[in-house]
């Protein structure tokens, strides 16, 4: 078998003339027209992390994934591993699950508040924390998905091009007020797509 | 619309590495986390796409390959473009441009 070259940067078009003074025209000629009978894609590797997934904006979700450049990486966590108190460390202030007293040069923080974070009374003095670990169907569901992507935004798990918070502010908001999320116009998705796409931001 | 009206874009440069190795092309893909080995042709014109500015219609990526066309190939080389800018789309390479 031939020695295979190095593989190389993916040179300009050069009409240099090539090392066995061959026509570097006719050379690539040949090797293009070799490509009209031949597969196009000769092999194909898949590697995909573990724990990431693909992702998209709500929007870019209802449509189908038709847009792959719309594709970005997500690599949330559910409200199972939020609410656990091993993944407190995990939370990014200025939220917090459970009142912090001060600490050396570290200020004291109070446990975080539902409403304070997602605005209007849905949960009058329940914590991110609380709501994380409440069960039940909607609205407590689409609650739990609505804390855990919170924080997994602020954990830069989820890229600002697929969900900002205040997007997911608006998404909770629309949900809580109408009973459904419009992510474009004429779709509306209620509790259950909602959480289905929130899924698909946190993998693990 | 017609398949040669359509305008294609590869996906950001940025995402791609690509290397030539034996005339053909390996590009890895940072959006998918895959890598493919692109046959000559293929790897031409991924390497068109992604240097390009702008997307490219079909006959503009024909065009770019003149260096190596015939006129009495040009009637094969349209459906083998085609069916490479498929091939990209679904691998995630390369996108039609919206309309």
């Amino acid at each position: 078998m031939a020695p295979m070259s190095d593989p190389s940067e993916l040179p300009p078009n050069s009409n240099r003339p090539n090392k066995d003074g061959t026509d570097p025209d006719l050379s690539r000629r040949r090797l293009l027209q070799g490509g009209l009978a031949s597969a196009p894609v000769l092999m194909t590797l898949v590697s995909r992390p573990v724990l990431a997934q693909q992702c998209q904006s709500p929007s870019g979700f209802v449509s189908g994934n038709a847009s792959i450049v719309n594709f970005q990486i997500c690599t949330g966590s559910t409200p199972e591993f939020w609410k656990q108190e091993q993944s407190f460390g995990s939370w990014v202030a200025p939220y917090s699950p459970v009142n912090v007293g001060a600490v050396g040069g570290l200020s004291s923080r109070r446990a975080t508040l539902f409403d304070t974070v997602f605005g209007g009374h849905s949960f009058p003095n329940q914590t991110l924390l609380d709501v994380l670990k409440n069960g039940g169907g909607p609205p407590y569901d689409v609650a739990r998905y609505c804390v855990a992507t919170l924080l997994n935004c602020m954990a830069g798990r989820i890229p600002t091009t697929v969900l900002t918070i205040p997007a997911l502010k608006g998404l909770w908001n629309d949900y809580i007020k109408i009973g459904f999320f419009e992510p474009t116009s004429g779709v509306r998705w209620d509790h259950s797509q909602i959480v289905r796409y929130l899924l698909t931001t946190m993998p693990r | 619309m017609s398949a040669s009206a359509v305008r294609w874009r590869s996906v950001s440069g940025d995402a791609l590495l690509c290397r030539e190795w034996d005339h053909n092309v390996v590009v890895r893909n940072d959006r998918s986390g895959s890598t493919h080995l692109l046959g000559p042709l293929a790897g031409r014109v991924l390497q068109i796409l992604v240097e390009a500015d702008c997307a490219r219609s079909i006959e503009e990526l024909k065009a770019g390959l003149n260096e190596a066309l015939s006129e009495d190939d040009a009637s094969d080389w349209l459906p083998a473009i085609e069916a490479i800018l498929s091939e990209f789309h679904r691998l995630g390479l390369a996108e039609p441009e919206p309309t």
